[in-house]
């Protein structure tokens, strides 16, 4: 092992890519892993600390705190430009230590850490590229349910990858997308959630893998929580997910359907008849939510067929006790979904249709805002665009001459589908 | 004197930033009993910005032990809770619990912001309240709700003792300047120009 | 949403049952089931028996003397049995008859045999054909039909084929089960040897199926095309009035207001039909003069007949629903605002009543108003195209935004080829499960702790 600790202390950049030769051969050394740690120093020596520190992440018996430790000195001082040199070294390190902060139920003293480390394989800038180490990032949040952690991160859209520099893989993005659901959805952020369960189930495939199962069951229900119904597949959801998801979850099928048709009685039944699978999949809380969000839609409605109505009606019409009626319809105007005034003295609440005037400077910045955005959308288009014309594969199919098949490459839904 | 380190954000009222520092400390302290000590004002800073989702989300952080044994903070919850099942009675009672000094400012604070926002939400939700509803609203007592009230401008309808509230309009902030203006419709007719 | 639905008019329900004792004044049971033969007058007569206790007598006696007259001994048994104490067997009758049956039907199988044995292709068809109608007559629809079928192979003539055709249709039509008849009547419709019967006879069929299946508006068009001069040579199926009911009504029910005045009231031929049921030809008439309050007394009126019909009775309910709606629709489309109270008045209900079926209207979107609960008014809402428009650019907005930066992101998956694939050796399904035990258990929290 000498030889390792030589290696990795030379100072010669262009000799530390022969360092990953000894991988194999420290996993082999369980018990000189900290002696060897503790020859190297964090700052000049950042890769050999990082291929030491994997090893000892492999080993089940390793003294957890004390991996935790040593891992949260090396995160914080570490050298990024060695750390680059070996990627999947790195992220795998990041899934060992995500791991271990979870077995000693400590998992909220890797957030800051993490967060930090964010920028590492991500070219400095974690808001664009996507790495593993996101993931991880969010598995932590949800983990410490630090959830107001991620939101900065979740709510930027990432939209690059860069397999060679960050050694990401398909399970990463894929759980990258359902942590983020999750985190939207305990924020209470549902559109943005069913977007983020929405990409788990549209990423491209040939299989159909857990996670997109998982993803659908929550794309579902939260589906039922913001609208009481739910869409159907996207267009560019790959044909295997569309053909075989439903058959694992029935129950939740099923439910979902009692909403389209069934009494409230019919759709208590139903998450009833179901809730052993729902409390399995830990979404009992999310299907008992939904059922809640009908009397709020009713209510919603009953603003646009009616102009006044008494207290008593609508506790009738939406099935609640008329002693709460009238809170729940405060509680709505607090929330903003709907407009109305209530006149205790008649017991009459008068509803408003359109309360959104469309005007004023909340408006006109939240405008900018969109244009803006949509604006830099454009032109990261125009990058891929142009990525694309000039890849191999697309002057390969140019230079065969065959126009008709270029279509292929024009349509990107195509390749997709 | 605890707290020391934002004694003087609290002096100026600036819980915006004492929940930044709250939310640093948590995920950055080694000092696990400093952490345990800020809880309370992180709790509060919350419900002092009007954010119940996090509040809730901040005391399932919390362990077992310390909820079960910090009678300050069994108050806390007592108050999160009472303010998302809009019970205001229980609210105001809970509010007027002396947590000690330490708290009092965040105490006031609360206060203050909760009767101010439940007086805007009753002023644009009710055409007529009756003077014992606005009074639990309000944590006043009737008396007091109809003499505040109507110094405010609403009308009390000795009859049938209701009030009719006059609505609040939404005070217009964040009004772009004209520079700003012209700035961002130039950005769009130059990117409209690009792309054709 | 089905807790705001309006109630079934409950009213609807209980004049049927009251007006069942007066229904021996207005309904002429002899009449009415002289316009049938075969073994739909039997099927319609226990329909009636079991469902009208004031004719149950009348129609039970009928039907056993229609049964008679055929070999079926197993709806004669039915007859009796249902008739509970009525009428009596007769053991002798029995025993004749089933005697009297199975000679035949060994005398039918003997022909079918003899002929096949001579291998002529239009005898074996006879036969068959024979042997199948036998069949049918005792009641044996699954041998019927077996037997109908095979003479498929032994048709030479395009009459032939037209002939089977109808034989299996009828089954269908008898049994009230339309699996089969769709094929056959699409068949059939393009025999050349079609002649007006023949065709009046597959348009009321045709109706006949869509209206099973509730498509009413189709079931209108064909029962509405049945040529008039040929409507009563298929008794053993429909009758002309019941095609003017069950067209009708489906019009009603499905037309606008334009198809309404061309294809039945100014209809020469519909018309015929109209004028055997007059006051079917009123509400039709005063559902177009605007005249609501009038058709749908006619209407109530006619329900308890209606009910008593074996292909209509189980759709009056939703006919009458939609007829409704309609009217309430056309009532308010002139206006701005209208006065509940009067509405009400117009449509022979309370405003109580009035209000649920307006509210519910107005949230499946067939009606553009808002209610005014409190003074009983309904305003017609007035679209804010600026609002909408506002609303609709941001969702596209933010579609587009949604939608592009998802795009984005999968092309450079795809790539750098990165995708889900099966991998056998190193499932997802295990690595995943095992990494992702721990995040689902947040979902605790939404466990309605507050």
């Amino acid at each position: 092992m000498d030889s390792f600790v030589l290696d990795a202390q030379n100072p010669n950049p262009k000799n530390l890519k022969n360092l990953l030769k000894y991988e194999e051969q420290l996993e082999r050394q369980l018990v000189s892993l900290d002696n060897i740690l503790g020859a190297l120093d964090v700052r000049n020596h950042s890769l050999g600390q990082l291929l030491v520190l994997k090893a000892k992440g492999a080993d089940q018996n390793k003294n957890r705190n004390t991996f935790i430790d040593q891992c949260n000195n090396f995160f914080r001082n570490c050298n990024f430009e060695q750390v680059r040199i070996a990627p999947a070294q790195f992220s795998s390190l990041s899934k060992f230590y995500t791991e271990a902060l979870f077995e000693v139920r400590q998992p909220i003293r890797g957030v800051a850490i993490l967060k930090e480390a964010l920028n590492i394989l991500s070219d400095n800038k974690p808001t664009s590229n996507l790495t593993p180490i996101h993931t991880d990032f969010l598995q932590l949040c949800i983990l410490s349910k630090c959830y107001h952690q991620a939101l900065p991160l979740i709510e930027s859209n990432i939209t690059h990858i860069n397999p060679e520099q960050s050694s990401i893989a398909i399970k990463d993005i894929l759980c990258y997308f359902y942590y983020s659901g999750i985190i939207f959805t305990a924020l209470k952020k549902y559109k943005k959630a069913i977007e983020a369960f929405k990409f788990v189930i549209t990423a491209p495939a040939s299989a159909l893998s857990a996670i997109a199962v998982e993803a659908y069951k929550k794309y579902l229900i939260v589906n039922l929580i913001q609208y009481g119904t739910t869409q159907h597949f996207p267009r560019c959801t790959p044909a295997v997910v569309q053909r075989n998801i439903k058959s694992h979850c029935k129950p939740y099928t099923e439910f979902v359907q009692s909403f389209s048709n069934g009494s409230l009685n019919d759709i208590i039944n139903k998450s009833s008849s179901g809730a052993e699978f729902f409390q399995k999949d830990n979404n009992w809380g999310l299907v008992k939510l939904s059922i809640k969000s009908i009397h709020r839609r009713n209510i919603k409605k009953l603003t646009q067929t009616f102009m006044t109505l008494s207290i008593s009606d609508i506790a009738e019409k939406v099935n609640i006790p008329k002693a709460k009626a009238e809170q729940f319809v405060l509680k709505m105007i607090e929330e903003g979904e709907i407009f109305a005034t209530i006149n205790q003295k008649d017991g009459m609440v008068t509803f408003d249709e359109c309360f959104e005037d469309f005007s004023g400077p909340a408006i006109l910045n939240d405008l900018d805002r969109n244009i803006n955005n949509i604006v830099s959308l454009e032109s990261k288009i125009k990058d891929m665009d142009e990525k694309i014309s000039l890849s191999n594969g697309y002057l390969k199919k140019l230079a065969s001459g065959k126009g008709t098949q270029l279509s292929q490459y024009e349509d990107p839904m195509e390749d997709i589908n | 004197m605890p707290f020391t380190e934002i004694a003087k954000l609290i002096a100026s009222k600036n819980f915006k930033s004492i929940l930044d520092y709250c939310q640093q400390q948590e995920i950055e302290s080694k000092n696990i009993e400093l952490i345990k000590s800020y809880y309370g004002v992180y709790l509060l800073s919350y419900l002092i910005n009007n954010d119940i989702i996090n509040a809730k989300h901040l005391w399932k952080r919390i362990s077992n032990d310390l909820k079960q044994s910090n009678q300050q903070l069994k108050n806390i919850y007592t108050i999160i809770k009472s303010i998302s099942q809009a019970n205001p009675t229980i609210t105001y009672t809970a509010l007027s619990i002396n947590l000690g000094d330490d708290y009092t400012p965040f105490i006031t604070t609360l206060k203050e912001n909760f009767q101010q926002r439940t007086f805007e939400l009753i002023s644009n939700a009710y055409s007529s309240i009756t003077v014992s509803d606005c009074s639990s609203y309000l944590g006043i007592s009737p008396d007091d709700t109809i003499q505040f009230t109507t110094s405010k401008g609403w009308e009390h309808d000795k009859a049938s003792n209701t009030l009719k509230p006059i609505p609040i309009h939404k005070q217009i902030t964040g009004l772009p300047t004209g520079g700003q203006q012209i700035r961002s419709l130039t950005n769009y007719v130059l990117f409209l120009e690009k792309s054709t | 949403m089905e807790d705001m639905e309006v109630e079934k008019n409950s009213e609807g329900s209980s004049s049927s049952n009251n007006n069942n004792s007066s229904i021996s004044n207005e309904f002429d049971l002899e009449t009415y089931i002289n316009n049938y033969t075969g073994f739909t007058k039997i099927y319609r007569l226990i329909f009636i028996a079991e469902n009208c206790k004031p004719l149950e007598v009348e129609a039970y006696n009928m039907a056993l003397k229609e049964v008679q007259k055929t070999p079926n001994l197993e709806l004669y048994n039915n007859i009796i049995n249902k008739s509970h104490g009525i009428l009596e067997f007769d053991p002798s009758y029995i025993e004749n008859l089933s005697k009297k049956n199975s000679l035949q039907l060994d005398k039918l199988e003997q022909d079918l045999n003899t002929a096949k044995s001579n291998m002529v292709k239009d005898s074996i068809r006879f036969a068959q054909n024979d042997l199948g109608e036998f069949y049918y007559k005792l009641g044996d629809h699954q041998n019927a039909l077996k037997c109908f079928i095979r003479t498929r192979d032994y048709c030479t003539t395009s009459k032939h084929v037209l002939a089977m055709c109808f034989n299996i249709i009828k089954l269908g039509v008898d049994n009230q089960n339309y699996t089969h008849a769709p094929s056959y009547i699409a068949k059939a419709e393009q025999s050349p040897d079609l002649d007006s019967a023949s065709n009046a006879k597959l348009r009321s069929v045709n109706g006949l199926l869509n209206l099973d299946s509730s498509r009413f508006k189709l079931a209108a068009r064909k029962f509405i095309e049945t040529p008039f001069e040929q409507s009563n040579v298929f008794s053993d199926i429909i009758s002309p009035q019941d095609i003017a009911y069950y067209g009708g009504l489906c019009a009603l029910a499905t037309f606008d207001r334009n198809e309404l005045k061309k294809k039945v009231i100014d209809d020469p031929m519909f018309k015929n039909y109209l004028e055997l049921v007059p006051e079917l030809r009123e509400l039709i008439n005063d559902f177009y003069n605007t005249k609501y309050g009038s058709c749908l007394k006619y209407l109530d009126k006619m329900k308890p007949i209606l009910l008593l019909d074996i292909h209509l009775y189980k759709h009056v309910e939703s006919l009458y629903q939609k007829i409704r709606s309609k009217a309430l629709i056309q009532y308010f489309s002139p206006y701005q605002s209208v006065d509940m109270n009067i509405m009400a008045g117009a449509f022979n209900t309370t405003v109580i009543q009035l209000e649920r079926e307006i509210s519910k209207l107005i949230m499946d979107g067939d009606i553009q108003a808002r209610i005014d609960s409190h003074n009983k008014r309904l305003y017609a809402r007035k679209a804010d195209q600026r609002t909408t428009t506002f609303e609709k650019t941001v969702q596209v907005g933010s579609d587009f935004q949604n939608s592009s930066n998802s795009l984005l992101l999968r092309l450079e998956m795809l790539n750098n080829n990165i995708s889900t694939v099966s991998n056998r050796k190193d499932t997802d399904r295990s690595n995943w499960e095992h990494s992702l035990h721990h995040p689902h258990q947040m979902f605790n929290l939404f466990n309605n702790k507050f």
